[in-house]
């Protein structure tokens, strides 16, 4: 019905537009089908370049492979401990640098604005790091896997400019009601800005659940590992210097199917909270706030 | 005054969190030391007979695991170990991918406080020990371990590797059994196919790769045959210019004493010249330099190569991946081969007889506690201990022989390495067995294995050590050096560079400065020898 009222242009424009996104749609669709497809598989497929998104072989021995690794439950629940205290611990302290930023009034704002900068473009260096983090006591608890990477200066520069699109005549009617600064901030501001809130707090999380590097160089006890450190030891499994466990085996026969299978155990839990955030990526944020 | 009560706010957070900090480390420690301390005291009055320690003591250790191990002092193969010793180990956790196991380890190095017993590659325990983090073990090998003095007296070229250039010794090293590591790889169902017998020489190989590339050996009708493939880049092609007599295997070599560049060797032309044509006529994978493993698996897996150069049990792993396509795959492996200029076969491919090592931290308190079991691990008892594990359940004595129990051999999972993990099997500094390995491998590949130990020969040492300004001269100038050596080795064999400008790379090698780098070698080689 739609395409009666369309003009031949308007309508070769929406099928390229079609045809273009479709593209699209296939070519970041396609790795991750690969991905799960070849988890399925048998080995031998894999290694022949056969697969394509359908599974060969079909398998489920991989999954209860990696399922079967003794410390995996354990470390499952730590990084969501990890991804929800960390997201939690990384808003607060976002909110609390970029809200005074984006109030104009604020005096000093430009330093501490570059203040903000500097480690967005100079890091401290491993060994720094780890020596400030080590003299903290951070060393094998879970603070140094949430603290030091609780704040990350571009989401600070993202979110102040979300609430400096906040227009100030908001403000001033709260303070006019009679709120306290920590009131807007609370029950204006916060609120308003629940989009974009979101938004940052699902990169804070899917930064916390991919990352294993700071758990590798501060964390000595098995029992604080996230399940990527472990889910990277099983990936690694086949890529050993050691030369006897060259030495073929059943286990090994699996493994590329094992490598993929891991893979979708460790995505799959944060690819799903993305369908349920969604909503808030396309609500518009100040419908209504201010009129006239 | 906004801002003040702004960072008023912040520097709360910090503080909150930094006391937040402290109360739970604190807490950990404790719930940590408690229970080890309980079961010392329980198990002292009891178990203080024939014991290598008199008091349990329990120490730490930082040592790169495999992804199954388990990490216990209660499991099977442990116990027995940690019972005689008296030692209760405690793990770090440590990574077990290499790279990030040697970030972990220098890191915890920076960090100041050491685990008591530490592994990593010889270098980086010298260069410690050097500089005062790991305790020079001379003594303590001297007044704790006879049986590991009576080993490296019995192998000088052991105490040669161990030893660091300023006389000490900084570290326990892990001794394997075993010397081959690469051979060549070829379907034996082939050759029977095409009537052809296992090439000796230079030539015979050219015409036996031809035969592949010609004949169709796989019988699909189809020219598609890459006869040779390889995984391992440029190296993965040795079998073709060790014949000619320099190997890729050593940057130098030591002719009459005198060390030299084995890149610029005029021997290596020849062997250029002939891998080259090899690649020309498409014998050799035209891909061999970005070949990785998956490409390489398949090419077998495919049956469309039918050679390659590799460790030693990739040849019945490739057997079993290739069966699984077709049963009839039978592989075999070669001697290498005879050159035409008249040297004798030889390979210079081969495991290091030294793995890795273990050093004591100098600030441990049981620096002779450990010199002491560590003396345990070398002896004939401790050996037995650390290969088979444990008596009657994992290993059982026949005619004075160890074997391993079904318990490992006839694990569900086929894997009976991995099940050695699994039931606690660590690698400690002790002496493989050469036993251990027979275990793990066919009698086929053990005899595969053994027919190439003869033609190995000593490669330039490996624990050569140098001095921070010599240090810094090979950074920048060998470094550079490598880089474009490497560019051209690969230039010449896929023939993008013709050989006749060998002589010109030559003289690019000696302008960049590699009379500089000789004489470094040349004086870190005559200090190991003094050693």
């Amino acid at each position: 019905m739609v395409f009666r009222r369309m003009t031949l242009g308007g309508l070769a424009f929406s099928c390229i537009n079609a045809l273009v996104l479709g593209l699209i749609v296939v070519m970041t669709l396609y790795p991750f089908l690969y991905v799960v497809s070849a988890s399925l598989s048998e080995q031998l497929y894999i290694q022949q370049g056969r697969i394509g998104i359908i599974p060969m072989g079909f398998q489920l021995e991989a999954y209860k492979r990696v399922l079967e690794f003794p410390m995996l439950g354990r470390s499952y629940l730590n990084t969501i401990l990890y991804t929800a205290l960390g997201t939690a611990i990384s808003l607060v302290l976002t909110v609390c640098a970029a809200y005074p930023m984006s109030r104009r009034d604020l005096p000093g704002r430009k330093l501490m604005t570059s203040i903000v900068l500097i480690p967005m473009l100079f890091g401290g260096g491993l060994i720094p790091t780890f020596l400030v983090v080590n003299a903290l006591g951070m060393r094998d608890s879970i603070w140094a896997i949430v603290i030091p990477a609780a704040v990350t200066s571009f989401y600070v520069f993202i979110q102040r400019t979300f609430f400096e699109q906040i227009p100030l005549e908001l403000e001033d009617a709260a303070k006019i009601d009679g709120c306290s600064m920590v009131q807007t901030l609370f029950k204006i501001i916060l609120p308003l800005a629940l989009p974009s809130l979101v938004t940052i707090g699902l990169f804070y999380a899917v930064n916390e659940w991919n990352s294993f590097f700071p758990a590798m160089i501060y964390l000595n006890d098995e029992k604080l590992f996230p399940v990527q450190i472990l889910l990277r030891a099983i990936v690694i499994q086949n890529q050993t210097d050691q030369v006897l466990v060259d030495v073929f085996d059943d286990k090994n026969l699996l493994s590329e199917s094992i490598k993929y299978s891991t893979l979708v155990v460790a995505t799959l839990p944060i690819l799903i909270v993305y369908p349920f955030i969604q909503k808030y990526f396309v609500q518009g944020s100040m419908m209504g706030s201010i009129k006239g | 005054m906004k801002k003040e009560r702004w960072m008023k706010g912040i520097t709360g957070v910090i503080l909150i969190s930094v006391t937040l900090v402290g109360c739970q480390t604190g807490g950990q420690e404790k719930a940590a030391t408690t229970p080890d301390a309980k079961a010392s005291e329980a198990n002292k009055p009891v178990n203080a007979n024939g014991k290598i320690l008199d008091k349990q003591i329990e120490v730490s250790v930082y040592m790169r695991p495999r992804p199954e191990s388990v990490e216990s002092n209660e499991l099977l193969w442990m116990k027995p170990i940690s019972e005689k010793t008296n030692v209760n180990f405690k793990w770090l956790k440590a990574p077990a991918d290499v790279n990030d196991y040697i970030e972990k380890f220098n890191l915890t190095l920076a960090g100041g406080t050491l685990p008591d017993l530490m592994e990593a590659p010889l270098d980086l325990l010298n260069k410690g020990g050097e500089n005062g983090v790991f305790e020079p073990l001379n003594k303590l090998i001297e007044q704790n371990m006879p049986n590991f003095k009576k080993i490296i007296e019995q192998n000088p070229a052991i105490l040669k590797d161990i030893k660091s250039d300023d006389g000490n010794i900084y570290f326990f090293p892990q001794i394997s059994a075993v010397k081959t590591i690469n051979l060549q790889i070829f379907r034996q169902d082939w050759l029977d196919n095409l009537g052809l017998k296992a090439p000796k020489t230079t030539e015979e190989m050219y015409q036996i790769l031809k035969a592949f590339k010609e004949k169709d050996p796989n019988g699909n009708g189809k020219n598609d045959e890459i006869p040779f493939t390889t995984r391992s880049k440029i190296k993965g092609l040795l079998p073709f210019i060790e014949p000619f007599g320099v190997s890729f295997e050593e940057d130098f070599y030591v002719d009459n004493g005198q060390v030299k560049y084995t890149f610029t060797d005029a021997k290596l032309k020849d062997a250029l010249e002939y891998t080259a044509r090899l690649y020309k006529e498409g014998l050799i994978d035209k891909e061999y330099i970005t070949n990785d493993q998956k490409i390489w698996e398949s090419r077998f897996t495919n049956e469309v190569s039918g050679a390659t150069f590799d460790s030693f049990p990739r040849l019945e792993a490739l057997e079993k991946l290739v069966g699984k396509a077709n049963p009839k795959v039978n592989l075999t492996g070669l001697t290498p081969l005879q050159g035409p200029s008249g040297i004798a076969p030889f390979t210079k491919s081969q495991q290091n007889l030294i793995k890795n090592g273990f050093g004591i931290s100098s600030k441990s308190k049981f620096k002779t506690e450990i010199a002491k079991i560590q003396d345990w691990f070398y002896s004939p008892e401790g050996q037995l201990a650390m290969n088979f594990g444990k008596l009657g359940e994992t290993y059982t004595m026949e005619n004075n022989e160890p074997k391993y129990t079904d318990l490992v051999m006839k694990d569900k999972n086929n894997a009976p390495l991995i099940k050695m993990y699994e039931l606690g099997h660590r690698e400690f500094a002790y002496q493989w067995d050469i036993r251990y390995e027979n275990a793990m491998v066919s009698p086929k590949l053990a005899q595969i294995r053994d027919s190439i130990t003869p033609f190995i020969k000593p490669k330039y040492p490996v624990a050569l050590s140098f001095k921070q300004q010599e240090r810094d001269v090979l950074n920048s100038k060998f470094t550079e050096i490598t880089t474009y050596k490497d560019e051209m080795m690969n230039k010449f064999i896929i023939g993008s560079e013709p050989i006749s400008k060998f002589d010109d790379y030559v003289k690019q090698i000696d302008k960049m400065g590699i009379d500089a780098v000789l004489k470094i070698q040349q004086a870190s080689y005559d200090r190991y020898l003094k050693r």
